[in-house]
């Protein structure tokens, strides 16, 4: 009999949102049990096994290959966004600014691929790179090269592979926001006196940030966690990305050091994440973008 | 020959004529509306001239000097959009220092200028400012003065002043036309408010499905409309048509049906026997208690609206509805009732004899 007012109070606010809330309550559950408890797990196994304390850390700290893994996929991660947002940019360009029909088949072009399993386009990768694969046969046939190339089980295979996995997620945040920029404000500029490159490089440009640091952020966090498109096609007797370092001992039941290695993973990311919010202001570069001039 | 000089300027999408030969000349200085129902082809011209748009036909030309095929930013033409289009990730100095830097200015001479264009649109000490943190009104002025600070051949006003609110757009009207007499620019204005147009302009180009039906003085098109298109994108207007009975030197008898008659003072030729549609203006119109006057023209209140400064009534007479707008002074009571009997009487000059 108590509770019965107070839920009607809360309905005559117009907010019966407590209850809405509930709606969230399985996904919260699945997240607990099966993302939040054994990333606990994790964490804590990292600072207890063998023994309590920092050990898998320090020994992290001195194997060189181990500090050498983690420089290589920041610096591959890196690399692929860049590369990602080059060509993610011009591909967006080219879709905001083409006819609705090619526009559609762009944009098509672009999502299709990211709804293919991930290891099945890593394998058709392979497929075409290898020594025997289609790019070399092509360049044999046509006497461009006597012998074949070696493409897979490269440092390029793996950024092509990543950038290929990756695109789209750059596309698709840099073509939302374009879409969202007014072509008034270049035609106001061209109005102004500006050359077509002057009015991109001073109005289009800047406006469309945001996009670039949407998908940078995305690029490079999901760069960071890749474990098959290394696996697959890089050179696994030189660098090797964390998340493969992490495997390799994971194999061979070190779950201790396993742990540590996912775990300087994690805080890698994390740090990208809280970096890029505070310094890129991404909130604050919408608000700039999209709250002005109407 | 004029400073701005359009001839039989065409534009088509498809198999739509927007724009159907339109021919316009401006003088120096000259503030020029162009006044219309959307898709009349008034923005169309406007970008036509700003070079946004590429016209399937016809010249443009500015102080003697065709920029029909001049790209956009080689033109030297001014423009204000109905967004503003101020850039949101500069300052108000940068947004207004943009034109000049494209013009390769010292940095000096660049802040100077920004100064006082500032000052102009008395935005003094807002250089500083983000475009977002302004209000409407602002946004408007700064948008004026980078379209001004460059010293343009030409100012284009996309219905520049449409997103304001009522009392901030009719000060800004007049603010925007003493700046744009001060700088002594040529203007041309896109709009579809006709008071808008009639306080603003020189004159007003009256425009329908791509071509301008008439260009002429505020007073003029608002007194002297040429139909009746042109009469109501004006104001409100009513209609008469009759039958001229006969004619002499200062004008001629117009038999409206019913035993009325409606003498028209007119220097225009017209034949007895013609159809003519003459117009009145709601304001024009007097009204009286009908048995007190001689009027033969009688009619019915049907309804009385309170407007403010006016008020206005719906007669009805001749078989249709007249509009009747009388001012609302202090201490006078219009002693008018609904379904009472009115006489209706006007001034023999005001009746517009349209073509």
């Amino acid at each position: 009999m108590a509770q019965t007012p107070r839920i009607t109070g809360s309905r005559r606010r117009g907010g019966s949102q407590a209850w809405w809330g509930l709606l969230a309550l399985p996904a919260a559950l699945f997240m607990v049990f099966f993302f939040a408890w054994p990333l606990g797990q994790m964490i804590f196994r990292s600072f207890m096994d063998p023994t309590p304390g920092l050990d898998n850390y320090v020994r992290f700290a001195q194997t060189p290959s181990g500090v050498r893994s983690l420089f290589e996929t920041l610096g591959m991660s890196a690399l692929v966004t860049i590369i990602c947002a080059v060509v993610g940019y011009v591909y967006a360009y080219a879709v905001r600014f083409a006819s609705p029909r090619i526009a559609a088949v762009l944009l098509f072009a672009v999502l299709f691929p990211a709804g293919v399993n991930l290891l099945v386009r890593t394998f058709a990768l392979q497929v075409v790179l290898r020594d025997t694969g289609i790019i070399n046969q092509l360049l044999l046939r046509i006497h461009l090269i006597s012998e074949h190339l070696t493409l897979i089980r490269t440092e390029t295979a793996v950024a092509l592979g990543m950038t290929c996995m990756l695109l789209p997620y750059m596309v698709l945040p840099v073509y939302s926001v374009m879409r969202g920029i007014n072509p008034e404000y270049v035609q106001a500029a061209a109005g102004l006196g500006a050359r077509p490159i002057v009015a991109f490089a001073r109005v289009f440009l800047p406006m469309s940030l945001p996009g670039l640091y949407a998908g940078g952020l995305i690029v490079f966090v999901a760069g960071l966690g890749f474990y098959v498109v290394p696996q697959l096609l890089g050179d696994n007797a030189g660098g090797r990305f964390l998340s493969q370092y992490t495997a390799d001992y994971m194999a061979q039941a070190e779950w201790g050091y396993g742990s540590a290695i996912g775990t300087i993973l994690l805080l890698v990311t994390l740090t990208t994440l809280a970096t890029a919010a505070r310094v890129l202001k991404v909130g604050e570069i919408l608000r700039q973008s999209f709250g002005g001039a109407r | 020959m004029a400073f701005l000089e359009i001839r039989d300027l065409t534009k088509v999408y498809g198999d739509k004529v927007v724009l159907d030969g339109l021919n316009l000349s401006a003088q120096d200085g000259e503030f020029i509306s162009l006044l219309g129902p959307s898709g009349s082809g008034k923005t169309t011209a406007l970008r036509l001239i700003a070079g946004f748009l590429q016209p399937d036909g016809g010249s443009i030309a500015v102080n003697g000097k065709d920029i029909t095929n001049l790209p956009v930013h080689r033109r030297n033409i001014g423009m204000v959009f109905q967004s503003y289009a101020l850039f949101p990730h500069m300052t108000v100095g940068q947004n207004i220092a943009f034109g000049l830097e494209q013009r390769r200015f010292i940095r000096k001479e660049i802040t100077k200028a920004v100064d006082e264009s500032l000052d102009m649109v008395r935005l003094k000490g807002f250089a500083s400012r983000r475009p977002a943190e302004l209000s409407g009104g602002q946004q408007q002025r700064v948008a004026l003065a980078r379209a001004l600070v460059f010293k343009p051949q030409l100012l284009l006003l996309d219905e520049s002043l449409s997103a304001l609110d009522k009392k901030l757009r009719v000060q800004m009207q007049l603010e925007l036309r003493q700046i744009q007499k001060e700088v002594g620019v040529t203007a041309v204005f896109v709009t579809h408010d006709h008071e808008e147009a009639l306080t603003m302009s020189d004159r007003v180009a009256v425009m329908r499905d791509g071509r301008i039906v008439q260009l002429d003085t505020p007073s003029n098109v608002y007194r002297a409309p040429v139909d009746d298109f042109v009469a109501e994108s004006l104001g409100e207007a009513n209609f008469l048509h009759g039958v001229v009975r006969s004619k002499d030197g200062s004008g001629f008898v117009l038999d409206l049906g019913d035993g009325i008659i409606l003498p028209v003072p007119t220097d225009r030729p017209v034949q007895v026997g013609d159809t003519l549609t003459v117009a009145i203006r709601p304001e024009d119109i007097e009204l009286a208690p009908a048995r007190s006057t001689g009027s033969n023209l009688v009619g019915r209140v049907r309804s009385i609206a309170f407007a403010g400064n006016t008020t206005l009534y719906v007669v009805e007479a001749l078989h249709r509805e007249i509009r009747v707008r009388r001012p609302n002074t202090a201490g006078v009571k219009n002693g008018v009732a609904v379904d009472e009997e009115v006489a209706l009487a006007w001034d023999s000059s005001a009746a517009l004899v349209l073509a």
